[in-house]
């Protein structure tokens, strides 16, 4: 068995793709004012929280039971009924772009923030 | 390739199928030690893309779409059966082209490494639709993609053995050309 020349331009396609989302994940992640979580079932925002509130809450959707916690700068779901609990164990999302996904539940967190300069800074 | 009769060739479909559903329900059973939504080793791909080198795309398909029915059936998760097809379809349609234009530049690994990589691309948009957020597809895309470089790899090896070995083996025996 032997590598050949198409093998490399294909790691090199997958890598190059890979570390363009890296990217974008890591120059959103320097967004750190305002920052948001906001609570999603179904593809609709249904709650938006401040990162720096201290949070715990349940949410009772005709897909499942879902779990918010909100603590110290960390949003995650500390309990779920979803049959794989994938959810529940995902990294805490800390930065602006983490998310936390409970799929059979269709429920999510995700963190957003708002850089300065906006309408809703002026008119607060 | 050349079977003898069509008989024959409806027996070995459904064997590669039958192998396929097998792999697919073994791996389900294999711990990962990355807490990732979706994340699987694509062991059925192993299946898909030995009998993309002998048998024509179409026959491929229904192997493909036999197997993710069948498997969805054992397991009974709606969301795996449309993650399932939508990778299964989209993998199996960018290797068949590597493999149609650039055989000859490309070894199985690679081929695996790409179909890996598709399978994962076609789940983060999945993922995308049905949580109306492109946001969070972004945001797991780093670690999925990177995932379909090893995982990819393992299957390309895996791959070439069993063509090799098994595959061509199993042709000779029976006398297909």
């Amino acid at each position: 068995m032997k590598f050949k020349i198409g093998d490399f331009i294909v790691l090199f396609v997958v890598l190059s793709i890979t570390i363009i989302t890296f990217v974008i994940n890591v120059e959103r992640s320097f967004v750190s004012k305002n920052m948001e979580v906001v609570v999603s079932v179904n593809g609709e925002v249904i709650d938006q929280f401040d990162i720096g509130s201290d949070i715990r809450k349940v949410y009772d959707t005709e897909r499942g039971l879902n779990e918010i916690v909100i603590n110290s700068g960390k949003a995650y779901i500390s309990d779920a009924d979803c049959p794989d609990s994938i959810c529940v164990n995902t990294k805490h999302a800390e930065k602006n772009g983490d998310s936390v996904v409970c799929l059979p539940n269709r429920f999510s967190i995700e963190i957003i923030g708002h850089s300065e300069g906006e309408v809703d800074a002026i008119s607060q | 390739m050349q079977f003898r009769s069509s008989t024959q060739k409806l027996m070995f479909l459904s064997l590669l199928a039958a192998t396929a559903i097998v792999l697919s329900y073994l791996e389900r059973m294999i711990p990962l030690p990355f807490f990732l939504p979706g994340m699987k080793l694509g062991l059925a791909n192993i299946i898909t893309l030995s009998a993309l080198y002998y048998y024509s795309f179409k026959d491929v398909l229904i192997v493909v779409i036999v197997r993710v029915f069948v498997t969805f059936l054992i397991v009974g998760q709606t969301m795996s059966l449309i993650y399932s097809l939508s990778g299964g379809v989209l993998s199996l349609l960018g290797m068949y082209l590597l493999i149609k234009y650039a055989k000859k530049w490309i070894s199985p690994i690679g081929v695996s490494i790409f179909g890996a990589f598709l399978h994962n691309v076609a789940q983060l948009i999945v993922l995308a639709l049905i949580m109306s957020s492109v946001s969070i597809s972004i945001n797991y895309g780093p670690y999925i993609l990177l995932t379909s470089i090893g995982t990819g790899f393992f299957v390309g090896i895996t791959s070439n053995i069993f063509i090799e070995r098994i595959f061509s083996e199993v042709m000779r025996i029976n006398h297909i050309k």
